[in-house]
């Protein structure tokens, strides 16, 4: 326990006070925020104390208390052994009224190879979801599921299901089109279009038939300013977007997957290739974000999952080991290999 | 130093000094070739040449204005015939690379690019020139043009393949379907590559004699019309080369010292887009 203590508080420092990151409004207001509020034990970045509160008591009516997880394994258990158990107990009871995304024995293939064994979770409305694990343990595969972006890739196949709304993904009436668009994705490594900042903004809406001059304008504006970025690039929209630093592209990336609106926000290590700066300014911005979207984000970084989720999964192996209340994961955890991931004994 | 180290050292030296004469031979030949056509051309040429018309044997002066502009249009027939369909083969063999249908489109571009020019020349006479019974700029133009297909096919697909796959994905992950992707980002951000690929075998094909000599075949006067025979550099260089006449020759010089200059100023242009490309995939 002690171990896991000691990690929080690390967790505290890098998006601490820090006197280089520029204030914003956006900040600003979610810092009086946090300060208004009595504080907890443990000294989180993010105003965690509010958030646990409100959502605890949520998640407590939404959701009946953890079943079989109670009966934490014992200490020693070797981890193949208890990959074969069949019902993880990250199980929650019935399915939640807030439920956005819904996913139920899914198993997902890369030719012969299955990936993904069996994943059961529900992930909430307007929250966000961290999904964590070791490299390789199917968090990437399991991300680019939920809007179908592992359809590009030839032998790939998946079975199960995954509901967005109680709607099939994968059902034989399912638009891929119709689906990215409503599920927007930000991607590890920044991909801006070798076009203007405008027209990056603008390709998603343009797509959709929007020519209206003065509403894209609108548009474009808001996707950035919700992006905090408009004030970097505003005097420069129709400069090259490449132009731009690996955090603005990032923000530019997430600006334009606002763009269109969508009702889920889907990122795969979004700040892995970033700088402290420019990490925690994309944390912050999660943040902001979940008031409107339901936010999905893929992590190595269990420090950033502790910052920003609300819950969080973890994964091994192609497997869902545990999936909880973010707090629960990472000071209570109650799989042994959820706790030694987490503590840091291996990954 | 050990005697190991001292053997080592000799045959580096070797093969190098080895390399250094390769290279010295591969650029004699290159640099004697401009040096004559400079030589020989660049006196020859003056304004007259760029625009005055040939004149008949014994007279001296005239110009090979109507092989210039013959030379361009031909090209330019030729462009219009290959952009398009070779464009789009590569298009195709970039999405579809692994189908059995892509193999036999790659397979066929590779022939094609193997067919000897002078073949392809009496493909194009077999069905541009017989049915109609007369010689054409059209006819000369596709049989340019069937040369360029493979080059722009194959250009194509390879830059299309070097875009990185965030950009496809960026695109898909908006709502775009896979042709708007397509055409919308991958293609613009391949498309400086593949402009230089197209002023590549531009270049190749602008300095084409075979597969001209039955299909524009040549014209003494001044013509545009496109279903008329045409002149061009090569043809009237080849015919003033092998001409008794010293003022012909002279001509034939220039116009060669010409189409060098066209050639290289094609692949300098290439280059140059070349060096864009790299520039905007490095920010």
């Amino acid at each position: 326990m002690m171990t896991i203590e000691m990690r929080r508080r690390d967790a505290a420092e890098p998006a601490g006070e820090d006197a280089s990151v520029p204030p914003r409004a956006g900040r600003a207001s979610f810092r009086a925020e946090r300060d208004a509020l009595p504080r907890t034990g443990v000294d989180v970045p993010f105003p965690d104390a509010v958030r646990r509160e409100r959502d605890d008591a949520e998640w407590n009516a939404a959701v009946p208390a953890a079943g079989p997880a109670a009966s934490s394994p014992p200490q020693n258990t070797n981890h193949a052994q208890l990959l074969t158990r069949t019902q993880p107990s990250a199980q929650e009871g019935p399915m939640s009224q807030e439920a956005k995304i819904s996913v139920s024995n899914f198993d997902f293939y890369y030719g012969t190879a299955k990936v993904l064994h069996g994943i059961n979770l529900d992930i909430p409305d307007r929250k966000v979801t961290a999904l964590i694990g070791p490299s390789g343990c199917g968090k990437s595969t399991f991300i680019r599921s939920i809007n179908r972006m592992n359809d590009i890739i030839p032998d790939a196949r998946a079975s199960g299901s995954i509901t967005i709304d109680g709607q099939d993904v994968y059902g034989g009436d399912a638009d891929v089109v119709e689906l990215r668009r409503r599920v927007g994705m930000v991607f590890q490594k920044s991909n801006p279009f070798p076009k203007s900042i405008y027209d990056n903004v603008a390709y998603g809406l343009r797509i959709g038939g929007m020519r209206n001059k003065r509403q894209l304008d609108e548009i474009i504006e808001r996707s950035l300013t919700r992006a905090a970025l408009w004030h970097e690039v505003k005097d420069r929209l129709h400069a090259s977007a490449l132009a731009l630093s690996g955090g603005q592209q990032q923000r530019l990336c997430i600006a334009r997957a606002l763009a269109v609106d969508p009702e889920i926000v889907l990122m795969d290590e979004p700040a892995s290739a970033l700088d402290p700066i420019a990490t925690s300014k994309i944390e912050e911005l999660i943040y902001e974000l979940k008031d409107n979207y339901t936010i999905v984000i893929v992590t190595h970084n269990m420090q950033q999952a502790a910052r920003v989720s609300d819950r969080t999964a973890f994964f091994m192996l192609g497997r869902l080991i545990e999936y909880a209340e973010t707090n629960e994961i990472f000071m209570n955890p109650k799989e042994k290999m959820t706790e030694d991931y987490v503590t840091g004994r291996f990954g | 130093m050990t005697a190991n180290l001292r053997r080592r050292k000799w045959f580096s030296r070797f093969f190098e000094i080895l390399c250094g004469l390769a290279v010295v031979i591969a650029l004699i030949p290159l640099a004697m070739i401009l040096f004559y056509v400079i030589k020989e051309g660049a006196g020859a040429l003056n304004w007259d040449f760029f625009t005055k018309m040939p004149k008949p044997v014994g007279e001296s002066g005239g110009g090979m204005a109507n092989a210039i502009v013959g030379t361009l249009i031909l090209i330019g027939i030729a462009a219009l015939f290959a952009v398009p369909v070779g464009g789009i083969c590569g298009i195709h063999l970039a999405e579809y690379p692994g189908t059995k249908f892509s193999s036999v489109v790659r397979f066929a571009a590779d022939v094609l690019n193997g067919v000897p020019s002078i073949v392809v020349g009496i493909f194009a006479y077999g069905i541009l020139v017989l049915p109609v019974k007369r010689f054409s700029a059209i006819a000369g133009g596709v049989a340019l043009g069937l040369l360029m297909v493979p080059i722009v096919v194959r250009t194509t697909e390879e830059l299309i393949r070097l875009v990185p796959g965030g950009l496809r994905e960026g695109a898909l992950a908006l709502g775009a379907t896979r042709s708007r992707a397509v055409f919308g980002v991958i293609l613009p951000a391949a498309l400086p590559g593949i402009l230089t690929g197209i002023l590549v075998a531009l270049a190749r094909v602008a300095g084409e004699t075979a597969p001209l000599l039955f299909t524009a075949f040549n014209n003494r006067f001044w013509s545009t019309s496109l279903t008329q025979p045409i002149a061009s550099l090569t043809v009237q260089v080849f015919t003033y080369a092998i001409s008794p006449y010293d003022d012909w020759h002279r001509q034939a010089w220039a116009g060669a010292f010409l189409l060098v200059m066209i050639i290289l100023t094609l692949s300098i242009a290439a280059r140059f887009a070349v060096r864009r490309l790299e520039r905007m995939n490095r920010s």
